[in-house]
């Protein structure tokens, strides 16, 4: 393989085991191994990528034939060739002593935890899904050779909770140190969850009645519709979304930042080559800068902003206050927002929040019932006018976020 | 196929095993994505690979891998067998067959490129419009030791999605059709459908948006391929109901509607519908599960594992997106069956209430057993006449008592909801309906 001016590769490996347990039981174990092969070209000014098995490595030459008779049915694009690939000098610190437990240690681990989680009377089932992915990915330009090995170790846990009538949360959990790798830690961020969760009962009332508080599992699909696919380039350009035309509250501060140390998000460079920079996506309640891939910055004559993944982002940050969780609970009625159903049926380039919520209902703090089919039609730019935000925050996959109290009366 | 020469290989080195499938699958596929009067990205991409499920007494494992040189070093690997906990036997079907779904595309990529870019040209108050097209092939072969099925599946997806604005009002719509076969027959009207399909957009504009309230509500067959779908299909799927996350758990033999509704899942080849199969990815024969029987909830979507753990007969609803997943219970194509009277005398019936139309997708709480639904447009009817339409709604309620409160079912149906399902960590399963219109009261919307 060798790269060039207009040809470049991406070899990735990737090996990951996921372990289903049910209860105290493992039920399976699945091994995936991928190697794949990114081919990133320019035949006759125009970009063609294309990804194939790594078995086909020695075919080489005919897949480009292929990739060059496609750039005929493009029409016409201005790539001469690709800029040069300039490695930044950050590292980002990963941590060894995790990346050494066995597969034994780590079903160990799960099982410990789903034990724990069981002996609490109010946990009925469980089921949980321990995934272990470990990575390999080269990327190879000309002249310059980039090796990135990753580690990723995540849990997610579907648990069943039952008193009088079943309610069912879904709890997820990314790995970052060894310290993480705690059964009673995790044990006591799950008890915080269920907490609100017991008994639902169907809510009849009017949200619009209440101050609402989104958990940081709510405000993740928040923040992915209504502020990361809204800051999309092509929208800017096009000004079509709410989110240029509106300013929510000047406490709210959501940044990108590619460099966070043992986060597995992290990346000093995109699919495309291009170096990862940190970013205010939204700045003192104001948009403030757009994402894009390297197409959409050649379609718009703009610089690319190194966001070419699969989930647009690295680790998006979502700025804590200064408030705990409980003051936030604290303001007379609130309708605490715990997880949304729908959210990708709702019109999100106009900020309308059309959802179903399971949640709960506080009076000065005090919790009165968990609540299902919660049904919030709200616009966002509304809803982000006066918040609260509290200094706790949670990892969502990728994304750090805070509680949020969104006042109704300014 | 590029693995097939491993067959041999592979079945000594399992020889010692209880049970062992493998699935081989090569995959062809084409895709464009036009935008505003461009071709956006032409892509043609193949791939292989393969995967083998095997069991030593209560031990089981699942492998998966692109590169045949992982075979070489492949043996059974009995290393965790202290975590094992297989809590069934695997069988497999013992059939032998070879067949052929859909037939391959003669559509040429530079022509069909070529139509989309004309037709997402930005005109009017169409601000955006983008069309994706995706040709597919996929070949799977499931073996195991009495079992050898090969089986071909051609399907073809294209979508246009557009954006129309005024002043300060966007409206967005989508067109799209997914078939269980090439699009050689279907490509050219969808193309010919594009001019209306940006006049409803635009139309749009002069709509209110939304409507709260409870009415009694016509669900178009999109609307009611959602509730069948979406709020009781994956309710259904016996790894919900045996894992306690299915509220139709020990509901078997209860009635749950009037005794005119019932509903099937069924993947019986036909129509050219989009999740239709002849083999389960565990190998069974393919038939219709009557889920909801005049009004009783009769059956659930097993495989081999949850018919044998519920002790019921395995009705092959295993499938897997791709060869790197064990198959799970999922749906195919599930619809309502059709009743007796006409969409005009459901309107005259219901004389005073809403008809919602064209679906925006949807996500239900199995679990719970609530769900919330996008729809595209709502008619308002009043006296028995349309009054007013509205657009961007959204719709939720209860598993339950929707299904208690569905008061008739059309004769008519429709065969134009395909979709993709997502469960667990597979999204992207074709499937599809061949709904009626339902009338059902005290539906909740806005």
């Amino acid at each position: 393989m060798n790269a060039n001016n207009t040809l470049r590769f991406i070899d990735s490996n990737n090996k990951s085991i996921t372990i289903m347990i049910n209860n105290k039981k493992v039920k399976r174990v699945v091994e995936n191994n991928e190697s794949n092969l990114r081919i990133d070209s320019i035949f006759n000014k125009k970009r063609i990528v294309r990804s194939i098995d790594s078995i086909k490595k020695n075919e080489l030459e005919n897949v480009l034939n292929e990739m060059q008779s496609l750039s005929k049915i493009k029409e016409l694009e201005f790539y001469n060739e690709f800029q040069k690939f300039e490695l930044s000098n950050k590292k980002i610190k990963s941590d060894e002593k995790l990346k050494e437990k066995t597969l034994k240690e780590i079903i160990d681990f799960s099982l410990e935890l789903n034990k724990k989680l069981l002996s609490n009377k109010l946990i009925s089932d469980i089921q949980s899904f321990t995934e272990i992915n470990y990575d390999n990915t080269k990327f190879i330009a000309k002249e310059q050779e980039y090796n990135e090995d990753s580690f990723d170790l995540g849990l997610t846990l579907e648990i069943n909770i039952k008193n009088k009538t079943l309610n069912q949360i879904t709890f997820f959990k990314s790995i970052f140190t060894i310290d993480d790798f705690d059964v009673d830690k995790i044990y006591s961020e799950i008890l915080e969850e269920i907490e609100y969760n017991i008994d639902p009962i169907e809510f009849k009332g009017d949200p619009k009645d209440y101050n609402l508080v989104f958990s940081p599992q709510a405000l993740e699909k928040i923040i992915d519709y209504f502020v990361v696919q809204q800051s999309f380039l092509e929208n800017v350009i096009k000004q079509d979304s709410f989110l240029m035309h509106n300013t929510l509250d000047e406490k709210i501060n959501i940044t990108e930042k590619p460099f966070i140390d043992y986060s597995p998000y992290s990346s000093i460079i995109d699919l495309d080559f291009i170096q990862t920079k940190e970013k205010y996506l939204v700045k003192n309640g104001k948009f403030a800068e757009y994402i894009c891939n390297l197409s959409d910055a050649c379609k718009y004559n703009k610089d690319p902003s190194g966001n070419s993944f699969p989930g647009y982002v690295t680790n998006l940050i979502f700025e804590p206050g200064t408030k705990t969780k409980t003051e936030l609970l604290n303001k007379s009625k609130i309708l605490y927002i715990d997880n949304l159903l729908g959210i990708h049926t709702t019109n999100s380039k106009e900020g309308s929040l059309n959802v179903s919520a399971l949640g709960a209902e506080f009076n000065d703090g005090k919790l009165i019932n968990a609540l299902k089919d919660i049904k919030l039609n709200e616009k966002i730019q509304d809803l982000f006018k006066n918040v609260e935000i509290s200094k706790e925050t949670k990892w969502h996959g990728n994304y750090n976020l805070p509680y949020v109290l969104c006042l109704r009366d300014k | 196929m590029e693995f097939a020469y491993a067959i041999d290989k592979l079945k000594s080195k399992l020889e010692k095993s209880d049970f062992y499938r493998i699935m081989l699958e090569g995959s062809k596929s084409e895709n464009i994505i036009a935008k505003e009067g461009k071709i956006d990205s032409v892509n043609q991409n193949e791939h292989f690979g393969l995967s083998i499920f095997y069991t030593v007494g209560k031990f089981g494992y699942f492998y998966s891998t692109n590169n045949p040189e992982d075979l070489d070093k492949f043996k059974i690997d009995l290393a965790l067998k202290k975590y094992s906990n297989l809590d069934y036997t695997p069988k497999e079907s013992g059939i032998k067959d070879s067949k052929v779904i859909g037939e391959k595309s003669n559509l040429d990529l530079e022509y069909v490129a070529k139509e989309l870019a004309k037709k997402t040209k930005l005109k009017d108050k169409i601000i955006s419009h983008d069309a994706r097209y995706f040709n597919n092939e996929i070949h799977r072969k499931i073996v195991c030791r009495n079992t050898d099925i090969e089986q071909t599946q051609y399907r073809g997806f294209v979508l246009s999605s557009c954006t129309a604005k005024e002043n300060n009002v966007l409206r967005k719509n989508t067109d799209r059709i997914a078939k269980g076969n090439s699009l050689n027959n279907y490509f050219d009207n969808f193309i010919l459908n594009n001019e209306k399909f940006e006049k409803e957009t635009v139309e749009k504009l002069s709509l209110k948006e939304g409507l709260t309230g409870k009415y009694s509500v016509i669900l178009d067959p999109t609307v009611t391929s959602l509730l069948a779908h979406e709020a009781i299909g994956h309710s259904c799927e016996a790894d919900l109901v045996y894992n306690k996350q299915s509220i139709l758990r020990n509901k078997l033999g209860k009635t749950l509607a009037k005794d005119f509704v019932s509903l099937a899942d069924d993947p019986t080849v036909r129509d050219n519908l989009f999740g239709s199969f002849y083999y389960d990815d565990e190998g069974f024969k393919a038939k219709t599960r009557y889920l909801i029987k005049e009004g009783k909830l009769n059956d659930y979507i097993l495989n081999d594992r949850y018919s044998q753990l519920m002790k019921m007969e395995n009705n092959a609803g295993s499938r897997t997106i791709n060869y790197t997943h064990l198959p799970i219970p999922r749906m195919s194509n599930t619809s309502f069956l059709p009743g007796k009277i006409t969409i005009n005398e459901m309107i005259k019936e219901m004389r005073n209430g809403v008809i919602l139309s064209g679906f925006n997708g949807g996500e239900t709480n199995p679990a719970v057993g609530t769900y919330q639904f996008g729809v595209k447009e709502a008619k308002i009817v009043k006296n028995g006449e349309i009054k007013e339409t509205r657009v961007n709604l959204s719709y939720s309620g209860s598993i339950l008592n929707s299904l208690k409160n569905i008061v008739d079912v059309s004769k008519d149906i429709k065969m134009d909801s395909p979709g993709f399902c997502g469960k667990e960590d597979q999204s992207g399963l074709p499937c599809d309906s061949f709904d009626p219109y339902l009338l059902v009261k005290n539906v909740r919307l806005g």
